[in-house]
């Protein structure tokens, strides 16, 4: 209880010195929005409707002749091929519409089953592709539509993507916010770009307890604490959750603010929150695992920003996730940012915490496992130190 | 100096802890040993880092109320001693008790009696002298109203009551200094460790230091105090060590380790670029005495006393060496620690 009672103590002295150190925090938060400013600016073409890619996406479609569903998703399908997004390639079975997308004739494929909507639509494609996100957003607008002409399910629900996937019917009642027309509002670039940079920066806002951590150990505080009869354990602890405390209320803030200034929705609040929860957590455990290689001030601020770049550049922070290569699309897929940004960007379009589950699930574990690990190496260099 | 010191001038700690029902009081006591015992025991210390001999066979006491001097050059070993009975590195060898608790087996119930001031400024700038205290008063466990009045008293004992709501980092390095010292006195401990408490401070905030640390001795508290400034050692100290090399190679009253340098006097003079050229190798071997040059001063230890100075000024003379501010002291642990290992204290 008393190495709680420290821990406590030590996180909240850090939120205080984060706060008091009014340079840093306009700098943490200036930065963001200013990137937030220009990129949605300059980038909101890519966002518009008028925005095509260079050749439609392959896409393989299977719809059972006679399905109730069937004329409501070809107008969809038919819509997006006529906007120049995908080209339609029709198949047969749900099996041939898989083989396709291993060998490769298409990129994507979507399979409206018999049984639709008892039976959710499926989307074959690799996840985290940029034709995967394309189908999966058609795949939505047709379940909306294929539904309310069968007279099932409600709208505005996720549609997982994985191979063969058979998402769970929408949880009854479980509603995003709407936008003025009943529908979501849109994700737009100052959207996009508020959770782009609001990801990026959310490791420089946790890296606050870490690196107060290494400056103690470089100043004396350190071993005046632990000479006070703190343990280590109880001093990482505090660390720990002080960064977590500033990544939490950085996260509040971005969102506020952005609201105010550029009047993007972030969606539903417990999905958010939940969202927001994982990611801050795994956002210090990135910051933890540098314990392990950064031991100064100095290495340790520059590594960490150069690591958040890097992280923002591979998740789509900075380029768009619909316009990324191939390469930096499938690489992306093991980005904890890709996550973040994804399960934002649902939430913006109306999605419910649900939706976010995974994500927030993911990012909860990764941030568990980095800590354990940032933890044990902190650990190992202090005994290598001859400390008690 | 010494005459205006009298244990009732202090105010604080002794009363203090009486008050809160601390060391002094009924209850549960936390030092099981009467006061005359030694508050801090330390038998055969060793600690090496890899192959590196940091600090080996180290034993010495310190009894309440004194003032003990851990002298010693840079990289002698005193910090490491210090952070070794501060808890924080574990000892390859020997033991550690403060106020009776070993170390080893009771080290939460050994730290609790001590307060422990390092070399570096253990202090957050942005926070306010009085905020830097509420937080490492609050990890001691020291809250609400008594929490408080240790706070103002110990910001009182160093001068900076008036100071309290200013932040540290308009501080000036002397006020800083003795901050850092008033966070060390939260808890009124029994033990207060001193790592070189004065290093780069002016004349003025020095003064102040000693003078409060002389009046915590006085109020009771045992203070291991390391430095290599040795005039403040000889100031505060009535019993010393000098460390050399992780080793202790002279211990006992001050007077007793003076008495080590024998007859031994000590020959300073400037030593400035003008005698660049002369190489102080060469004057040592033509003098056959001892010579240290550090900080723009030649210290010649003249081991047979006062007598061998005509000899060596002769030498210097015909070398061309200008004697201009030249001084001839008798035996302070400066004189020792030359006489023992043949080196300055300031390397």
């Amino acid at each position: 209880m008393t190495g709680l009672r420290q821990a406590a103590i030590i996180a909240a002295n850090q939120l205080l010195r984060f706060v008091l150190d009014w340079h840093g925090v306009l700098i943490l938060f200036l930065l963001p929005l200013a990137f937030n400013l220009v990129l949605g600016v300059s980038l909101r073409q890519a966002f518009s409707p008028e925005y095509r890619p260079e050749r439609p996406y392959r896409v393989g479609v299977v719809i059972p002749a006679g399905q109730e569903a069937a004329p409501a998703v070809e107008q969809v399908l038919a819509a997006g091929e006529a906007d120049g997004w995908v080209h339609i390639e029709r198949y047969a079975s749900g099996e041939a519409a898989l083989t396709a997308v291993r060998q490769r004739r298409v990129e994507a494929a979507l399979v409206l089953p018999a049984r639709f909507p008892r039976e959710p639509l499926r989307v074959i494609a690799e996840p985290g592709t940029v034709p995967a996100s394309v189908v999966e957003t058609l795949a939505r607008e047709a379940a909306v539509a294929g539904s309310g002409a069968a007279g099932g399910a409600a709208p505005g629900q996720p549609v997982p993507m994985d191979i063969a996937i058979r998402p769970a019917p929408p949880p009854v009642g479980e509603q995003g916010p709407v936008g003025a027309g009943g529908s979501p509002p849109p994700v737009d670039a100052m959207a996009y770009y508020a959770a782009g940079m609001a990801v990026m920066m959310i490791y420089l806002a946790t890296r606050e307890g870490t690196k107060a951590y290494v400056t103690d150990r470089g100043t004396g505080v350190y071993l005046r604490v632990r000479a006070g009869g703190v343990s280590h354990a109880a001093y990482l602890l505090g660390t720990f959750l002080g960064s977590m405390a500033v990544g939490l209320i950085f996260m509040g803030v971005m969102a506020l603010v952005t609201r105010g200034l550029f009047g993007v929705h972030w969606g539903h609040l417990g999905g958010w929150m939940l969202l927001t929860l994982g990611a801050t957590l795994a956002a210090t455990g990135v910051n933890a695992l540098l314990l392990g290689f950064a031991r100064s001030p100095e290495v340790q601020e520059g590594v960490s920003i150069a690591l958040a770049q890097l992280l923002a550049f591979l998740g789509g922070s900075m380029m768009p996730l619909f316009i990324f290569p191939e390469i930096l699309a499938r690489i992306s897929r093991f980005i904890p940012n890709r996550w973040m940004l994804d399960g934002y960007l649902q939430l913006m379009a109306g999605a419910g915490p649900a939706a976010v589950r995974d994500e927030s699930l993911r990012l909860a574990a990764v941030g568990v496992g980095l800590v354990a690990l940032g933890w044990a190496a902190d650990r190992l260099l202090a005994r290598a130190a001859g400390e008690g | 100096m010494t005459a205006r010191l009298h244990p009732n001038d202090v105010a604080g700690p002794d009363e203090t802890a009486r008050r809160r029902g601390g060391p002094e009081s009924e209850g549960p006591p936390l030092r099981p040993g009467p006061d005359h015992q030694p508050v801090l025991v330390v038998r055969n210390l060793d600690k090496r880092f890899g192959e590196k001999v940091a600090v080996h066979g180290v034993s010495f006491t310190v009894k309440p109320g004194e003032t003990f001097g851990l002298l010693g050059p840079n990289g002698a070993g005193k910090s490491t001693t210090l952070a070794v009975i501060a808890g924080l590195l574990r000892p390859d060898g020997g033991e550690v008790e403060v106020g009776g608790f070993s170390l080893a087996t009771r080290r939460r119930d050994a730290q609790r009696l001590m307060g422990v001031v390092p070399q570096d400024l253990a202090l957050y700038p942005e926070l306010t002298a009085a905020q830097n205290m509420a937080h490492f008063a609050a990890l001691r466990g020291l809250r609400g109203p008594e929490g408080r009045r240790q706070i103002a008293e110990a910001l009182r004992l160093v001068g900076l009551a008036e100071h309290a709501g200013q932040r540290v980092e308009r501080f000036s390095g002397g006020m800083k200094r003795r901050l850092n010292i008033a966070i060390g006195l939260l808890g009124w401990p029994r033990l207060l460790l001193l790592d070189e408490p004065t290093v780069g401070i002016d004349p003025q905030s020095r003064r102040h230091i000693l003078e409060a640390i002389r009046k915590l001795a006085a109020s009771g508290i045992a203070v291991l105090y390391t430095s290599h400034y040795m005039e403040e050692v000889e100031f505060l100290c009535r019993r010393v060590a000098i460390m050399d090399h992780g080793r202790i190679i002279a211990q006992g009253p001050l007077d007793e380790v003076r008495a080590l340098a024998g007859d031994a006097a000590l020959l300073r003079l400037p030593w400035d670029q003008v005698h660049g050229d002369v190489d102080p190798e060469t004057v040592a071997r033509r003098l056959g005495v001892p010579v240290e040059v550090t900080g723009g001063e030649a210290r010649f230890l003249l081991p047979q006393g006062p007598e061998q100075a005509a000899p060596v000024v002769g030498e210097l003379v015909r070398l061309g060496i200008p004697l201009r501010g030249m001084r001839l002291e008798t035996p302070d642990l400066e004189t020792v620690f030359l006489a023992l290992t043949g080196r300055a204290l300031r390397d």
